[in-house]
């Protein structure tokens, strides 16, 4: 498929995506965003937004990503559904390879395929994501307003959504396969004063029972080999996030925990190259945090473009 | 506006069992996040596949009788039929299009 050379072709159609979409039209550049599922990224999974600046009352995540779309477009940026499979990004064209909309050329690459919550690796674990097992305490916790829940995890993130839990809930099991928490000792000193939180340590899920819908989770303590059933009305999973840059096959510099390594420019190790929203290494990942990236990287880009028209 | 064909109990016998051609369900919620994910993908199949296969979905809490008689459990879920009703495969909450596309060719030969 032969179509014409794109300014920046945006990878991803989250807040940070379309962020930088609109900014970049707006600058008079030919831009497209390419996404594989409906406008939004990771915000879609949340029920309702209370923190992003303008909406007082909230907004569902779903509708501000479709928004967020409609407003780039109306500036001129095109938008195509489909999945990135590879790049090629040294040199001064820069190629994008999807599943099935052909290849893309262009001066700019900005990437915006954000981050997905670890999973445990269950069986059916993706078909009960917001059914039973969940990856968003903040998000989902008030479903279980006065109910038992169990959580995995050990890290401060973890402790954090427990204790955040245990506000909610009437109990919380707090699954974790060492005999010690990761977490800070702040956070660890507060769980062990929640008198609701019950750790549950040398412990891993085997399973979920799903019989006439979620009943509990059976752990297994990796020391005695002993199984327990906690019954608990979901499991809230919080084991870490996954940055999804497994298409690049290393072509841009990634931090230790997989992070594409980028600064506030959010230029990254390859010009022409930008990163931004939570695919970037940053101290904080929410939506307005992505956005504000991507509006930084269309600066960043025209900047590049004029340098590379001058050449 | 859903360019796959909306299927309810009305509509089911005529456009499902009667259909004469293989059929794709799409079981789903307007409260399931996924579901509404990877609609705009099911369009797109709706739009490719147009004149050999049937693509509906089906609102799981519009329609439980047609869920409850495939035996629907997660959503979403996708059920393919043969062109006499059989069910050949099903998955549930695939990826993207792709993964879509790969399972309707995995199972019929279009």
């Amino acid at each position: 498929m032969s179509r014409e050379l794109y300014d920046v072709v945006i990878l991803g159609g989250g807040p940070a995506g379309y962020a930088s979409a609109l900014y970049c039209a707006r600058a008079g550049l030919k831009t497209i965003v390419l996404e594989h599922l409906s406008a939004g990224g990771q915000m879609t999974l949340t029920e309702i937004i209370e923190n992003y600046p303008g909406f007082h009352e909230g907004i569902d995540g779903f509708t501000l990503g479709d928004q967020m779309q409609q407003q780039a477009e109306k500036f001129g940026a095109e938008s195509e559904l489909t999945a990135v499979t590879s790049v090629e990004l040294t040199g001064d064209i820069k190629v994008v390879h999807t599943s099935d909309a052909g290849d893309f050329e262009t001066r700019c690459v900005v990437i915006a395929t954000g981050a997905n919550a670890r999973q445990l690796g269950l069986p059916n674990e993706a078909a009960l994501a917001d059914r039973g097992i969940h990856y968003c305490a903040a998000c989902d916790g008030m479903r279980f307003k006065g109910k038992t829940v169990a959580l995995v995890g050990g890290g401060n993130t973890a402790l954090e959504d427990a204790l955040l839990l245990a506000r909610l809930c009437e109990k919380v099991y707090l699954i974790h396969r060492r005999d010690q928490y990761r977490a800070e000792k702040f956070y660890a000193d507060a769980v062990a004063e929640a008198e609701n939180i019950e750790p549950v340590l040398c412990s891993v899920v085997e399973d979920v029972d799903v019989e006439g819908g979620f009943r509990g989770v059976t752990v297994r303590n990796v020391q005695t080999d002993e199984t327990r059933f906690l019954e608990a009305a979901a499991l809230f999973v919080s084991v870490g996030r996954v940055p999804n840059t497994g298409f690049l096959d290393g072509a841009v510099s990634v931090d230790g925990a997989g992070y594409i390594e980028a600064d506030e420019t959010t230029r990254t190790s390859v010009p022409g190259v930008f990163a931004v929203g939570d695919i970037r290494t940053k101290p904080m990942r929410q939506v307005v945090t992505a956005a504000a990236d991507g509006a930084v990287s269309s600066m960043f880009a025209q900047q590049y473009i004029e340098e590379l028209k001058a050449k | 506006m859903s360019k796959a064909l909306v299927i309810n109990s009305d509509n089911y016998q005529e456009a499902v069992v009667n259909a004469g051609k293989p059929v794709i369900l799409d079981f789903w919620a307007t409260w399931c996040p996924h579901c509404k994910r990877i609609a705009p993908s099911y369009d797109k199949v709706a739009e490719e596949y147009e004149g050999k296969l049937v693509v509906g979905k089906v609102d799981a809490d519009e329609a439980p009788a047609i869920a409850q008689q495939y035996k629907v459990e997660y959503l979403p879920t996708f059920v393919l039929l043969d062109a006499e009703g059989n069910e050949l495969d099903r998955i549930t909450s695939p990826a993207n299009k792709a993964a879509i596309d790969e399972f309707i060719a995995r199972n019929v030969a279009l």
